[in-house]
This record gives structure tokens, C-alpha cells and sequence, in this order.
């Protein structure tokens, strides 16, 4: 399934039917089929090619790819996902009167587009995301049938698609609607009030005051909102793990001091790993793991390395005098500046942990408790 | 039978409870739903918002297309306001007057809801207020699902069931609590 934004958001109503049985435990025949040993992956890869005749050919016919028929064959569709809903939604769910495709199953089904190129005099292709369809049927140089679609400007080369795109691409009428008021502003996502990130980053902003801007690798949490004013304390959020490897990266490469932010969560995820890493070469960053006890941004969920991460630290071999536990409160500013500088001075690897509840888990646990006492 | 409409507010202000109140209600009925949200980032003081749609027939679209929704239902006015390029033509909003104030740019409340008020079909009411009387501040979001109960095509009792479903978790308190944010939305707007 080729998951998109706006598939990931949507719900309905399903039919539900009897749960399956679990398949039973099978170990594969050939004991080394996943074994990618260089002379086994040779040998896969030629059994990969040549089931692909194979599966062409249920492409074309499994059912799951549909050729539906039009009368007006001046345009031909081909259209997969989600695009298909606006894609009907402007027909009322009715018929549509070109001819179409609908792509639910890969890889494409040659003849079935062959047979819509030979009857159309255009082809237009509506995907969300990337146009892989369409790059693949209009190929590099483009020549012969004209494709349409995010190459050619019919549909936007970016973003997601709607209904109204939809309607506009295929040349029908959109409705007018209500004009936007001009007193409406943005409302971007902030740290909530009393966020213990919110203190950490005012501490870090303060203490690395006299570099220049650009040192601070961040990672993915809600922490990432320190990219946002008023903090504008990060400068890089790429993937879970690209944290601590990337100011190891910069260090090595001569940026100093370089720092790095990372949730405890996403800490027992992908930055162990990295800070073995930068411990091996005694690399020159100061690290905050920041210890809000929880998996935040998700909603809340256990955080696996609840009450151990100075001994993973440890075990991994930061020095114990340079894992420091810092309290994120206003009261603990200055105490908290002079802490990192320190650390950031430190010639090797340096732990700081900010560690204070978040305020979401801890006034839901607080309103538990009150709970439970009544 | 069809119903599009737009459900707006503040992350944290419970949207996404008014949305599944109105979506356990139309699974009873065996309408047809699409629901679309923005989750995630948003929930933290960000604009959320979720398309939502009911039928007696098969929906096509996630989306609700430009100029199409019947109503809007929100618990921020500014938010409400966002959304009326979706608004048709006979289409009602219907929304909370208390402002939710995290951004230091916020316009004039007054001119929010004078710029609500030059669309006809529109209901401004005051929920945090009546939820306070309620003594349940948090239910100002289902006191406005109430003020909309008439518009959405579903029986009352419907949306009552859908509550205890939805609330029974919490135990009776908050199941009661919300019951009563309903009726008094309800008899506002019948008011
Ligand atoms: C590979 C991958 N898996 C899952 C996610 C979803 N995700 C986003 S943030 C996050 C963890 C956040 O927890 P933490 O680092 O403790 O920060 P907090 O939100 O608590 O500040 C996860 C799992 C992701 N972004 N990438």
C-alpha cells in the first residue's frame, strides 16, 4: 500500500468479519533464502526477475486494477489512492465519462495502460505525493503520447491534492466560495505552558550565546518545536537518530563546540548507537538527553529507558563526572547556563539531562489520583 | 441524506471528541462516514480541524470540497472564521465566542465575531460559560456539539448514546457531566 498523508488521516466505517486464525509457525524450506551471503543475493535476485512475468500478469487480471470505460475518449485517467475518491467525488460517485484506470496493485499493468493510450488522445495521470506513475509512463524524453499531470502544471507539482484540484485539472467548474476574512492569523503548534523542554532550551539559547548560531543537532519529539520562536534553538531534525551522529559529524569535521538534543525516548531508539560512536573517538559534543519521563509527542507512551539512562550512558562509557542531571526551572536558570557551559567546554563527551515530568503525563497521573481517592 | 461538515478548534480543545460523539451516533444509524484530521504536531495550541462526512449513500471523497460543507461547527471563533471558504451557501456555523488566546497576534475578539455575524446562519455562543455554570469547564466542546444537534440530521437520543459510549470509560460522573453539556447546548439554541 502506498501510504499518504492524507490516507493516514482518514477514517470510516469498516464491515467487520470473523478474525482469521493465526497462521501456523513455518520455517522456510531453503534455510538460507534469508541468508544475503553476496552468492545467495545472486541467486535471489535472478528468482526475483523471473517471477515478474508472473506477477504482470496478475496485475492485468487479478481485478484489483480496473479498466473502466468512457465515452468521451478525448482524455484517458489513470488514477490511484486516494486521488480516486476526488476523482469521483466530482462525478457525484456517478460515471465518469472518460475512460480510466484505476491503479491499486503494482507493478503497472502494461497492456491495460497500452490499451488507454491507443484509444485516447491524452493521457492524465492523478496521484498523491510523488508522480511515480506518471514518471514511469511518460519515461525521460517524453516523447510520443502526451502525458499530463504535476510534470506538465495540470496539477500542482507539490502538495496534496483535494476535490477542487481534482475538478480543476479536468477543466470543470468549481464552485465560489466565501471569501478568507483578512483578520485571521496563523496558529502554529508551540511547547504547552510550563513544558520543561521550554526551560531547557532558554538555558542552552543563554549558554551558547557567545558562538555563533548553527552548532545545536537536534531530533525528533516535541522538542523539535524549539526550531519555532521564541525559542529558535535547533537547527536540524532530520530523521530518529540523526542527532548525536551529526554533531559527532560536525565535531569531527571542526565545528566546535557542537551540540546535540534528543528525547529520552528517542534516545533508547537510535542514539545509544551514536554515542558509543562519539565516546570511541572522545569526540568534543555535549549531548542532552532530555528526560521527560514519557514518549510525548505520541501521546504519552512508557519511555523505554525510564530510570536508567545515566547507567546506559555509563555502561556505554561516558565518564560519570561529565553525565550531569540538571532540573528545567526558571528558579534553576543560572545554575543550569553555568552547567552546560562547563560541559560544552569539556575537550570529550558530555551527558547533560534536564529531567522534569511532563506536564501533559503528570497532570493526567495527578488527575488519576484524584480519582482514586474519591 | 448527507451531511458535510467542518469540526475546528485548538488542539486540546476536544475536537476529536466531538467528532466521534457524531461518528458512534451515525455507525448506529448505519450512515456512511468519512472522517479526515490533522493529528500530531497540531494537538500541542496548533489550529486542528477534521472533515466530516455522513450519508445514506457511499461517499467518494476524505475531503470536503471547497464551498461544500453544511456546517461548521467550532469550538474557537477565529477557527470557525478560518474555515468559511468550506462554508455553502446555506450552510450554518455554529461556534463557541470564547476566545482560546495562545498567540500574541490574536485579532480582536469583536471583530471575529462581528465578521461570524455577517453570515446569516450563524449561532454564537458563549460554551465556556455555560460549561462553567455546568461546573464541568472541560465540556464547553460538547455544550456547542448540543447548540449544533439540530443541523446534523441525527436523532438526539442517538448523540446521547453516542456519549455514554464514548465517556463510559471515564465512569459515570463524566458520562453525566457531558450528558448535561448536550441538553444545555440543545436548549440554548432552541432558545
Ligand atoms: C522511525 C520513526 N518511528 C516513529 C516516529 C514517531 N515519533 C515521533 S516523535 C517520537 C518520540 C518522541 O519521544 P521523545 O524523544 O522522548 O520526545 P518527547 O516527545 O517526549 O519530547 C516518535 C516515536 C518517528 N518520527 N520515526
Amino acid at each position: 500500500m502506498r501510504i499518504t498523508t492524507r490516507l493516514a488521516h482518514s477514517h470510516s466505517s469498516v464491515n467487520t468479519s470473523e478474525q482469521k486464525a493465526q497462521n501456523q509457525i513455518k520455517t522456510p524450506e531453503d534455510s538460507i533464502q534469508y541468508v544475503l551471503l553476496p552468492s545467495n543475493a545472486r541467486k535471489r535476485y535472478k528468482k526475483l526477475l523471473a517471477s515478474q512475468p508472473s506477477l504482470e500478469e496478475e496485475s492485468e487480471n487479478s481485478g484489483y486494477n480496473k479498466f473502466v470505460d468512457g465515452k468521451d475518449k478525448s482524455l484517458g485517467i489513470i488514477v490511484s489512492g486516494i486521488a480516486y475518491n476526488y476523482l469521483l467525488e466530482n462525478f457525484d460517485g456517478g460515471e465518469i465519462p472518460f475512460p480510466f484506470i484505476k491503479i491499486s496493485q503494482y507493478p503497472l499493468p502494461k497492456k491495460m495502460i497500452e490499451k488507454l493510450c491507443d484509444e485516447c488522445n491524452e493521457i492524465m495521470v492523478i496521484e498523491e505525493g510523488y508522480p511515480l506513475i506518471e514518471e514511469s509512463i511518460s519515461g525521460l524524453l517524453g516523447r510520443g503520447i502526451k502525458v499530463r499531470g504535476r510534470f506538465d502544471g495540470s496539477i500542482p507539482r507539490d502538495g496534496e491534492l483535494n476535490p477542487n484540484i481534482v475538478a480543476q485539472a479536468l477543466g470543470l467548474e468549481t464552485l465560489q466560495s466565501n471569501p478568507v476574512s483578512d483578520i485571521i492569523v496563523g496558529r502554529p503548534p508551540s511547547l504547552c505552558d510550563g513544558c520543561p523542554h521550554a526551560d531547557t532550551f532558554r538555558a542552552i539559547n543563554e549558554a551558547m550565546a557567545e558562538h555563533s548560531k548553527g552548532r545545536n543537532f537536534s531530533d525528533i519529539g516535541c522538542y523539535t518545536l524549539g526550531a519555532l520562536p521564541p525559542y529558535q534553538s535547533i537547527n536540524s531534525c532530520v530523521d530518529m537518530g540523526a542527532s548525536i551522529t551529526m554533531a559527532k559529524g560536525a565535531a569531527d569535521a571542526g565545528l566546535l563546540p557542537s551540540i546535540s538534543v534528543i528525547g529520552d525516548s528517542t534516545f533508547t531508539h537510535s542514539g545509544i548507537t551514536g554515542l558509543l560512536d562519539a565516546v570511541n573517538d572522545k569526540s568534543p559534543i555535549t549531548i542532552f538527553i532530555l528526560d521527560n519521563y514519557t514518549t510525548a509527542m505520541t501521546g504519552g507512551q512508557f519511555s523505554p529507558a525510564n530510570g536508567r539512562i545515566e547507567e546506559i550512558c555509563k555502561g556505554v562509557g561516558v565518564e560519570a563526572e561529565h553525565i550531569r542531571i540538571i532540573e528545567p526551572l526558571k528558579k534553576n536558570h543560572n545554575d543550569n547556563v553555568r552547567i552546560i557551559k562547563e560541559e560544552v567546554a569539556y575537550n570529550g563527551v558530555s551527558v547533560i539531562i534536564p529531567r522534569r515530568e511532563c506536564v501533559v503525563t503528570l497532570t493526567q497521573k495527578s488527575k488519576e489520583k484524584k480519582k482514586a481517592k474519591q | 441524506m448527507k451531511k458535510d461538515i467542518i469540526i475546528a478548534g485548538v488542539g486540546g480543545q476536544g475536537i476529536v471528541s466531538i467528532a466521534a460523539v457524531i461518528g458512534y451516533a451515525s455507525v448506529e444509524v448505519g450512515l456512511f462516514l468519512k472522517q479526515s484530521e490533522v493529528h500530531g504536531m497540531s494537538q500541542r495550541g496548533g489550529e486542528v480541524y477534521s472533515h466530516f462526512r455522513l450519508s445514506d449513500k457511499e461517499i467518494a471523497s476524505d475531503l470536503i470540497p471547497h464551498g461544500k460543507a453544511d456546517l461548521i461547527i467550532s469550538v474557537e471563533p477565529m477557527e470557525a472564521l478560518r474555515y468559511m471558504p468550506m462554508l455553502n451557501s446555506e450552510g450554518w456555523v455554529i461556534t463557541n465566542t470564547t476566545p482560546f488566546i495562545n498567540i500574541p497576534n490574536y485579532p480582536e475578539v469583536e471583530k471575529v465575531i462581528s465578521e461570524i455575524k455577517k453570515y446569516t446562519r450563524n449561532i454564537t455562543v458563549d460554551a465556556d460559560k455555560i460549561a462553567k455554570v455546568l461546573k464541568s469547564p472541560k465540556s464547553a466542546n460538547i455544550v456547542i456539539l448540543g447548540c449544533a444537534s439540530p443541523y446534523l440530521g441525527l436523532e438526539y437520543g442517538k448523540l446521547e448514546n453516542a456519549i455514554k459510549l464514548l465517556f463510559g470509560r471515564k465512569g459515570e460522573d463524566v458520562v453525566n457531566a457531558n450528558l448535561a453539556a448536550l441538553k444545555a447546548g440543545r436548549e440554548y439554541k432552541n432558545k
